[in-house]
């Protein structure tokens, strides 16, 4: 008895919870959702906390003003700043449809933000109140507890010119076929200003009745966008909200994000968009189409945005067709050279930037790629000539042997900002004025860093750089440790390029190239970074403490100079990583870590961040 | 000319931050009245910076002017220089390692020095509807007198407050020099920021751009030479 007692009371919970979430309003075959959660916001950064930083200020100020004095906090505006907010997106034959929900407590101070002139244009019906702009085809829509904003974006732009008497530079042919019937029909022959006035005529009864279609067309859709939200505000829908698209269920998840944006079906709305472009000739435009379904067929994008106590992160779920994962994951099935980390020390280093692909996989996708994309392309001689034109290209290709130039796998690390001593020219004057030229030095920052790359060809490559060191006059020259040397105006460095092993290593310190070269570089990578670079296809690493910190002050303007200071107190590191491919799916995040202390959570840390940095 | 003056006026804008140029003028008068004029662009002191950005394309939504664009603005100097009466002896360097450019001549009266700007001025005045004298240098025989003439027009303003705040900073660091030599001595100078040498033969006149684009200082010059 007790568990129906306590079912009986989730289940009511939960009833109550769906009736005020706006979610349930949101269809269910809308194609993206955007969600904010105002609670899981409100919880890091209270209102007041907000309405006291730098930006809350501001903004209130702003609001203030704005309203004439009758919105003093965030409080006065009705919002419920503690429910959650979405956008969502319809697209159907009239175009895109874009949905803006906001939960309100009150509809008076919705109401007191409104200009007078804006009150009168509001239409009562029922509990429900709206205007409309009929130009920008939007209506604006509440009651008690929610407010929509529905815009219609029109992606057809057949009737989208507009209506100018005085600037007619071209006109369609239909009205000069009628100007020209017109002046052949008219005898006897009228005097000039006749025929100017009959022209004229024939051009404004034209644009007059294009203006009345595009009128009438207008309020139809403003029609169909007001009864469209009516809908939305009642969440009545036959086929249910979204709540019932398990798609949609799946790829949000339960998790506690902050926000969520989620694209359902990119094939779906590349119909839609070339449904739209292409005035009707089909939702198989030229067959076009039918190629790309196979690759974006079932794809799907989902973002979440996680404010946790000491990291920021973006995580972003691509979700893609068997057939398109087949191509990518042959392109990133790449090998990370192992051999990378005993030229790579994690104490001396400001970040990172790593490519885990393999050129052998994208020669041998690619082809096959374009070639099924125009499998179905209705233009007989495209559709003949593009495999072939791709068969041709594989066979000439040596896959394997390109990769043995070039694997794939690139590993590169920004060592350091160093301050070097530069030469540079400027004048002294005697007693007499006259000038001599003199050679004075400055100090200035520059980067320095270490490339590697994978390959097998070390024959090819000294055969390449002694072709250098022959033709470049003196700018590429090799010393007795096998380093090439690469010295240019055109670089503010000297770059040292050499292969050891399976590696070509380029780089600008001459010191470390000579350690790299003689087996004696003092290499540490842990396993955080080991895994991160291996594991991923993709990723970046910046550590920001140590770069704001390096950071060339000289060549900051003052004011500049104590926020730098301030971000490199407070800054840690950004790691940016996309996955492999697994199950049809590649997962990209990006993961800002915060201080440990001085800060409640990262979206706090933010908001002292902004209020340390503007002014 | 034109297409000299707007490559070198974005490779100093590319200078961003620290930039650091200096724009010498330099003229030694003979007493008839003719003389030889050098201009120096020097660069040189940001030419680390110049040489990175000179391998992209674009940098802040300007072109990155090549090596090429720099040699050809350079030939299109000197061909107009050509065309002036009284303007010889043309001569033009580049040094790419530096970044310092130079254009010299001679000319056989300061009327066919002035003659150099008269018609670039004139043009941009016309266009951009500003008053900057066309007259820049002249000289009296009969008093003797050399004169350098700048008027400051609001439009140097206007347009520099229109770039974004952080182009403005190019111009920071940035100064222009001015050195006129005479045969004879010089009695007087107007400008009180100019410098008499001790020999009597020169002036020097050295300006911060800032200065002269905020119309601060001016670098108008009237020189009274004894006779």
């Amino acid at each position: 008895m007790k568990k129906i007692l306590l079912f009986a009371y989730l289940f009511c919970i939960t009833l109550s919870i769906n009736a005020q979430d706006l979610v349930s309003k949101i269809p269910k075959d809308a194609k993206a959702v955007i969600s904010i959660k105002g609670k899981n916001i409100t919880e890091l950064v209270s209102i007041a906390e907000f309405e006291n930083s730098k930006v809350g200020k501001l903004l209130l100020e702003e609001l203030l003003r704005g309203t004439d004095g009758k919105v003093s906090n965030l409080n006065e505006l009705g919002i419920d700043l503690n429910s959650n907010f979405y956008y969502f997106m319809q697209s159907d034959s009239l175009g895109f449809k874009h949905n803006f929900l906001v939960p309100l407590k009150n509809k008076t101070g919705f109401e007191s933000l409104m200009p007078e002139r804006q009150k009168e244009k509001i239409i009562m019906d029922g509990d429900l109140s709206y205007f409309v702009d009929p130009y920008d085809s939007m209506v604006t829509m509440w009651n008690s507890n929610a407010l929509i904003v529905s815009i219609l974006q029109e992606t057809n732009s057949y009737d989208a010119y507009s209506y100018n008497d005085y600037n007619i530079e071209e006109a369609p042919a239909v009205v000069v076929e009628e100007i020209e019937e017109i002046e052949e029909t008219v005898e006897p022959e009228p005097a000039e200003e006749e025929v100017i006035e009959s022209t004229e005529q024939s051009y404004n009864d034209y644009y007059e009745k294009r203006r009345k279609e595009r009128e009438a067309k207008q309020m139809e859709a403003n029609k169909l966008l007001i009864a469209q939200a009516k809908t939305t505000m009642m969440g009545n829908y036959a086929s249910g909200s979204i709540l019932k698209n398990t798609v949609y269920l799946k790829a949000v998840g339960k998790s506690k994000d902050e926000a969520v944006a989620w694209i359902g079906d990119f094939s779906n709305l590349y119909s839609d968009i070339l449904r739209q472009a292409s005035y009707g000739l089909g939702t198989s435009y030229l067959g076009l189409y039918s190629g790309l379904e196979n690759f974006y067929g079932n794809m799907s994008i989902t973002s979440k945005l996680n404010f946790q106590e000491e990291q920021v992160s973006l995580k972003t779920s691509y979700v893609m067709s068997s057939e398109m994962s087949k191509y990518m994951e042959a392109m990133y099935d790449g090998k990370m050279n192992s051999d990378f980390f005993n030229y790579f020390n994690e104490d001396k280093m400001l970040g990172y930037f790593s490519v885990n692909a393999s050129t052998q996989g994208v020669l041998e996708a690619y082809p096959d790629m374009v070639a099924s994309m125009f499998k179905n392309y209705e233009d007989d001689e495209v559709a003949a000539f593009v495999p072939i034109g791709m068969r041709v290209l594989s066979l000439l290709l040596d896959e394997e042997g390109a990769a043995r130039i070039l694997r794939g796998d690139m590993l590169f690390v920004l060592t350091e900002m160093k301050e070097r001593e530069l030469s540079y020219t400027t004048y002294e004057y005697d007693e007499n004025y006259e000038r001599t030229e003199v050679t004075k030095t400055k100090k200035e920052t520059l980067p320095g860093f270490l490339m590697m790359v994978t390959s097998s060809e070390e024959d090819m490559f000294r055969k390449l750089m002694d072709i250098a060191v022959k033709e470049s006059r003196g700018e590429v020259t090799l010393n007795a440790n096998g380093i090439y040397q690469l010295n240019t105006n055109e670089l503010p460095f000297s770059l040292n390029v050499m292969f050891k092993d399976n590696t070509i290593l380029l780089g600008t310190s001459s010191e470390d190239m000579l350690a790299i070269s003689r087996g004696k570089f003092n290499s540490k990578v842990g396993g955080m970074h080991k895994k991160l670079i291996k594991k991923n296809s993709s990723a970046i690493y910046v550590n920001g403490q140590e770069i704001a910190a390096t950071f060339p002050r000289e060549i900051m303007p003052n004011d500049i100079k104590k926020r730098i200071d301030f971000v490199a107190e407070n800054t840690r590191d950004v790691v940016f990583k996309t996955s492999k491919i697994k199950n049809n799916t590649l997962e990209g995040e990006m993961i800002l870590n915060t201080p440990e202390k001085g800060h409640n959570n990262s979206l706090a840390y933010f908001l002292n961040m902004i209020n340390a940095l503007i002014d | 000319m034109k297409r000299f003056f707007n490559i070198f006026f974005l490779l100093f804008s590319f200078t961003l931050f620290s930039s650091c140029f200096e724009i010498l003028e330099e003229i030694n008068f003979n007493a008839d009245g003719s003389g030889k004029m050098l201009v120096t662009f020097n660069l040189s002191k940001s030419k680390s910076k110049i040489a990175s950005i000179m391998l992209l394309d674009s940098v802040n939504g300007y072109k990155v002017p090549s090596k090429e664009d720099i040699s050809i603005a350079l030939k299109e100097a000197k061909n107009h220089l050509k065309t002036i009466d009284g303007i010889s002896n043309i001569n033009t360097t580049k040094d790419f390692d530096n970044y310092i450019f130079t254009i010299s001549c001679d000319f056989s009266s300061t009327g066919n020095l002035d003659a150099v700007f008269k018609d670039l001025i004139s043009k941009h005045n016309k266009k951009s509807k500003t008053n900057f004298n066309t007259t820049n240098f002249s000289f009296n025989n009969s008093t003797n007198s050399f004169k350098r003439l700048f008027s400051y027009d609001a439009s140097i303003k206007r347009n520099f407050y229109k770039l974004n705040s952080e182009d403005r900073k190019i111009f920071e660091d940035a100064n222009y020099t001015s050195i006129y030599r005479f045969e004879n001595d010089v009695k007087q100078v107007s400008n009180a920021s100019a410098k008499v040498s001790p020999n009597k033969k020169a002036v020097f006149l050295k300006v911060d751009l800032m200065s002269l684009i905020l119309g601060k200082k001016n670098i108008a010059n009237t020189i009274q030479l004894s006779k």
